[in-house]
């Protein structure tokens, strides 16, 4: 009895250092594991394609796969107003007021009101890209809504089984040895000063081990043609805290190998506490970071002019900003802060993460870091497509605000998904919800202040 | 989507919700997909905050009284909505459809719906009072009282037939046949 567990025992630590150690090793020594990931995530989305539909196709084929519900109208939008940072709902351009009667002009003012908030209750641009979007078909990795059958039911037992017993352990082994890998290396610069390419090869190996260890495929587009050079900025929109990681991964190109000196990214980001915390300090020893905090105003202006003093020199790796300034879940993007836009002469190179979520999303809503990390070493995989787009320059007249809509549409185009007109301040901060609400007041009062003035005095009115 | 199973839907269910309220089961899985969404807390239920977290409705000076109807329609003193009562307030919104009546969105149903968002008391009467307090929301601080007086005054005397000071579902109804109701009040949901 006691034999047959050994056995089983033993061919379960085989089945999970197996993996470990092998990947381990190729990462290690600059390998990978080829189209093997790509293979696996082939076989899991051909095995999806017989599960069950959570959410419904649309009728034709849209570019955005996540279809709306309803069609908005278009005098319930919220508009921005062409220059300044302000908007208006388009009901309250009212025109033709003093030919209008002071009650047919209230009920329409009003019922439109209401009607731009029922519509709003039901689709609204904004925070639909604040939680995950719905997946088409179930992946078995959370209960749908749908009531399963028996058999159902007992493959979604065995799934959570395989992926909590097999996927989880072998993933934290690797997200424990890349912390341990980068531990032990901290100790090597006591000896022996290590010059740019090793520090380069230890940032590259750690994020390689830690994506692996997030059980991460990912497919990286164009970064020898579209290189990020020294002096300028990468700009990519958000969706994990992990996307630093991600994105680093891959930054060693043919060129570099040969060179002396390679480049790597300025990683920057939100100050945070706890494991991320750790997370940052790590990466501070490896290469340039700047961490912020995104709240406090004097810092973020000092984080401004840091930046900006990195692009003015050839010397400084290229700095890699979010400015989203938000996670959001991958089908919109919010709109870009134009303040990191106002440097002239540093060229962009626009980086567009595309996810596949339909194995897995990776995307960062308000759940404590730790709760997050579980659901994605959970997953079956996340799949990423990163594509480096080539590089922008701002125009001689151009301004901030028009440059920022410039390579936001550009990566919106490469990712396939919605740009916004919208910044997560409007989402986030219920100061700036007042000062939108104000505007409203401020124009429906014109409106009535126009029917005042134009109408006669409300004696002459009754007097017949 | 939580394990929670009163977050379940099943299918004898989307029936009955699509013979009360006439959507279609497309269109029912997707508004209970956004309903899922606003719950944040996965409680199987929505309440004030989680409406008013949807910036488009916060910055709507009208966003608390649509609120407001959205709970009056429940019918019950918590403040809550299930997915039940939320579906049945937007199914007053569903386009006309002259080959399909349904009870639900026609005209009728349409500006009874539009009547308790003016009704605040729910006593069948809009009176000035309850109209000042809705032209306060749409125009804040940038009117003075007395011009607040006076637009509420004329929007009453206008539509005001019995002389009785204060606005009955018939006379609201006389009013807003000047502004398209149908299409106002509807929405064009998808297939």
């Amino acid at each position: 009895m006691l034999d047959w567990l050994l056995v089983l025992v033993r061919c379960y630590a085989a089945i999970i250092l197996g993996p470990v150690i092998a990947t381990t090793i190729l990462i290690i020594c600059g390998a990978g594991w080829g189209p093997l990931p790509h293979l696996y995530v082939w076989l899991l989305k051909k095995a999806l394609s017989l599960s069950p539909e959570t959410y419904p196709q649309p009728e034709e084929e849209v570019t955005n796969w996540w279809p709306s519900i309803i069609e908005r109208s278009e005098r319930g939008k919220l508009q921005r107003h062409r220059h300044g940072s302000g908007a208006s709902f388009a009901f309250t351009n009212v025109k033709g007021v003093e030919k209008t009667a002071t009650s047919d002009l209230t009920f329409s003012l009003t019922s439109s009101a209401f009607a731009a908030g029922i519509e709003a209750i039901v689709q609204d641009e904004l925070s639909c890209c604040f939680y995950p979007a719905p997946v088409q078909r179930w992946n078995w990795l959370t209960r749908p809504w749908f009531a399963l059958s028996h058999a159902q039911t007992a493959g979604y037992l065995l799934s959570c089984a395989f992926r909590y017993s097999v996927l989880v352990p072998i993933r934290v082994a690797l997200l424990v040895i890349s912390f341990m890998f980068v531990g032990v290396c901290s100790f090597i610069p006591i000896f022996y000063t290590l010059n740019k390419n090793q520090r380069a090869y230890i940032g590259v190996t750690y994020c390689r081990l830690f994506c692996a260890g997030l059980g991460l495929v990912a497919t990286y587009h164009d970064f020898d043609i579209n290189r990020p050079r020294k002096g300028g900025i990468c700009m990519s929109n958000h969706m994990t805290p992990n996307d630093i990681q991600i994105i680093f991964a891959n930054v060693l190109s043919e060129a570099d190998k040969s060179s002396t000196e390679a480049t790597t990214y300025t990683v920057t980001g939100q100050s945070h506490t706890g494991i991320i915390w750790y997370i940052e300090q790590t990466t501070a020893k490896l290469c340039s970071a700047l961490w912020f905090d995104r709240a406090d105003m004097r810092n973020r202006v000092e984080f401004m002019n840091i930046v900006l003093k990195y692009t003015q020199s050839s010397e400084m790796d290229p700095v890699l900003l979010f400015p989203e300034g938000y996670c959001t879940n991958n089908t919109r993007a919010l709109q870009f802060r134009k303040a990191l836009f106002e440097c002239s002469n540093a060229p962009i190179y626009p980086i567009a993460l595309k996810q596949d979520a339909s194995l897995g999303d990776s995307f960062w809503g308000d759940d404590p870091f730790w709760v997050y990390l579980v659901k994605v070493i959970s997953s079956w995989a996340i799949i990423y497509d990163v594509y480096h787009l080539p590089k922008m320059v701002k125009g001689e007249d151009e301004s901030a605000t028009s440059f920022a809509g410039r390579v936001q549409h550009a990566i919106c185009e490469a990712a396939r998904i919605e740009p916004l007109a919208f910044d997560g301040f409007l989402f986030h901060k219920e100061p700036e919800r007042n000062r939108y609400r104000t505007q409203q007041q401020w124009n429906n009062a014109q409106v009535f202040l126009r029917v005042l003035q134009s109408q006669p005095d409300l004696d002459e009115l009754l007097a017949d | 989507m939580g394990n929670n199973s009163s977050l379940m839907l099943q299918d004898d269910e989307i029936r009955m919700i699509s013979n009360e309220t006439g959507f279609s089961r497309n269109q029912i899985v997707r508004l209970y997909s956004r309903f899922l969404s606003l719950d944040k807390q996965g409680r199987g239920f929505l309440d004030r905050d989680d409406f008013l977290r949807i910036p488009e409705l916060a910055v709507n000076p009208l966003g608390d009284r649509i609120v407001d109807a959205f709970f009056t329609e429940s019918d019950d003193n918590e403040q809550k909505i299930n997915f039940h009562e939320f579906i049945r307030v937007l199914a007053h919104f569903r386009p006309i459809n002259k080959s399909k009546p349904h009870p639900l969105n026609s005209r009728d149903a349409k500006l009874r719906f539009a009547f308790t968002m003016y009704d605040l008391n729910k006593n069948g009467f809009i009176t000035r009072d309850e109209f000042q307090v809705i032209l306060n929301m749409m125009v804040g601080a940038n009117i003075t009282a007395e011009q607040l007086e006076s637009i509420a005054d004329r929007t009453i005397t206008e539509a005001d037939h019995d002389g009785d000071g204060k606005i009955s579902f018939d006379e609201f109804c006389r009013a807003m046949e000047k502004t398209d109701i149908e299409q106002k009040m509807s929405i064009r949901f998808l297939n």
